[in-house]
């Protein structure tokens, strides 16, 4: 009996290596409370009177927005991911969910391998600070050591094409160039797994072809990708599995090619 | 709890290349530099010497280095504290950017303002010779004082660092709050003189030994200037509040930690 379930549990342990990421029904939730533009002191006592008295009756207000709603997922090593969907149904949430930046109201996330992410257009750079400078800020941040950035901080120059701006201020960047920057930072930092958000869209052609190049490499080393996208072209080029994301929930998964076919049909009768 | 300083001494790099851009950033801007963690507390025990203890003629010249002390100590506790208040809203680009323990930005906090302490600490022993106090062995021991110091402080930081992602508020209220723990603790005064005028009043002494910034400074004034053991009772004092608050800010801080991040 014992023998068959440590045999049992080394199968399972055996499957769990080969997953990068492992959500099990999570769910999500902002406290619309605290987004308030006008918020006064008179209405937190009263809200906060109220909610006492209504805790016991309830736990979950009607002030709560779930932005996950019970998620089931499991990307497995070496695959790339595409996640599609609406504005707001939860495509960025869960990138941060995976990356470890919100933690679950419910369920739980699991990840093996180090996690580089790119989830916005160079909102984690220090806009007064060179790009240089800020190679080294979110490299450190990221876990590398100083010598280590030295070594890669040529390639990524390279491949962010910035060239002579790299040592102008950040706030001087456009969007595209920020994303080049943040992508080539996140490219090097040769991360088991690469959370990306809708930022690929944002460089021009000869990035795009450098960015699938850079997937490639990373598939190849049996990287692991997730990446957000509204581009079907993109979804198709670069996943080999999608998922369409409805209001914090999957509503189809499959082939890249059959997903974007769904969504497409049913973004256009809506 | 004990998962939140394990992740924190795991991005010890981290740590240490914050402390060094708080510190580039806040003096290499400035014409003199880092002479200002000398400077400032030097100049505002100045002017407190003036005000009290020239035109007011309450105070010998002794009395500057308990001023000096006080200050330095009192520093600690402000600028950590207010500046903790605001630091995961000003890095919010950053939290929701890339994965990391937002704990280390009130620790980089702290230790870059205990760097200003120490430096602080040195000038007072050359201080302490020319205004006619001794230096004795008694000063080893400071140290150990700070450590109690630092444990309650780093506990009010983590504290104020999670509140001021949901309440903005905080920072105007924190000022006020300083201003007034400031007058609260004896610095200006020493502590006998409360004690001679509160004499009558052992209630409202009472609370006013309550306040743990009155322990720690009489723990400092004993070692440095008295070359005496702290009082028992104030040791007692100063090491409990410590302790308890640090680890009550530390476990406020980790059990919100990833619910922070939603709301910076």
């Amino acid at each position: 009996m014992s023998d068959t379930r440590t045999a049992k549990d080394t199968l399972e342990r055996s499957a769990d290596e080969l997953r990068a990421i492992v959500l099990d029904d999570v769910s999500l939730k902002f406290r619309l409370r605290y987004y308030r533009q006008r918020r006064t002191l008179r209405g937190e006592i009263v809200g906060g009177i109220s909610k006492a008295l209504r805790a016991r009756r309830r736990s979950s207000s009607t002030s709560d927005f779930w932005a996950l709603r019970g998620v089931t997922l499991a990307v497995h090593q070496g695959e790339s991911l595409g996640i599609i969907g609406y504005n707001g149904s939860g495509k960025s949430t869960l990138l941060r969910v995976m990356a470890g930046i919100y933690a679950p109201d419910r369920g739980a996330v699991t990840t093996h391998g180090s996690i580089a992410t790119l989830l916005s257009f160079g909102a984690g750079f220090d806009a007064r600070q060179s790009g240089r400078d800020n190679i080294y800020h979110n490299g450190i941040l990221l876990g590398l050591k100083r010598q280590e950035i030295g070594e890669i901080v040529d390639g990524i120059i390279e491949l962010s094409g910035l060239d002579e701006f790299i040592d102008a201020p950040v706030s001087t960047y456009s969007a595209g160039m920020k994303a080049r920057l943040g992508f080539a930072i996140a490219a090097h930092v040769r991360a088991d797994i690469l959370l990306v958000d809708e930022v690929i869209g944002a460089g021009d052609e000869r990035f795009r072809a450098r960015a699938g190049n850079i997937f490639d490499q990373l598939r190849n080393r049996k990287g692991t990708t997730v990446f957000v996208t509204h581009s079907m072209q993109l979804l198709k080029e670069y996943c080999t599995r999608a998922i369409w994301l409805h209001e914090g929930k999957v509503r189809l998964e499959g082939a890249p090619a059959d997903v974007a076919k769904v969504y497409v049909n049913a973004a256009k009768q809506s | 709890m004990w998962r939140t300083s394990q992740r924190i001494w795991q991005r010890r790099a981290v740590v240490v290349y914050l402390v060094q851009r708080e510190l580039t950033s806040n003096y290499r801007t400035k014409a003199f530099g880092f002479a200002w963690a000398v400077l400032d507390p030097l100049l505002f025990m100045s002017v407190y010497y003036i005000v009290f203890g020239r035109i007011l003629a309450t105070r010998p010249p002794s009395f500057m280095v308990h001023l000096f002390i006080g200050v330095v100590m009192f520093n600690l506790l402000r600028t950590v504290t207010t500046q903790s208040a605001g630091c995961l809203k000003s890095q919010a680009g950053l939290i929701r950017e890339i994965s990391f323990p937002t704990a280390i930005l009130p620790t980089s906090i702290l230790i870059a303002r205990l760097f200003d302490f120490f430096v602080a600490w040195l000038v007072a022993i050359p201080l302490s010779i020319i205004f006619g106090n001794t230096v004795t062995w008694h000063w080893l021991l400071i140290p150990f004082t700070a450590i109690l110091q630092i444990l309650f402080v780093a506990g009010l930081a983590f504290m104020v660092a999670h509140v001021g992602v949901f309440f903005a508020d905080i920072q105007n209220i924190l000022r006020v709050v300083m201003r007034l723990w400031f007058y609260m603790t004896p610095i200006l005064y020493p502590l006998s003189l409360v004690k001679g005028k509160a004499a009558n009043y052992p209630l409202l002494l009472k609370l006013y030994l309550l306040n743990p910034m009155v322990s720690l400074v009489e723990c400092y004034a004993a070692l440095a200037q008295k070359a005496q053991f702290p009082e028992s009772s104030m040791l007692l004092q100063a090491a409990v509040i410590g302790v308890a608050v640090f680890l009550l800010g530390l476990f406020i801080f980790s059990r919100s930690e990833g619910q922070l991040t939603k709301y910076v």
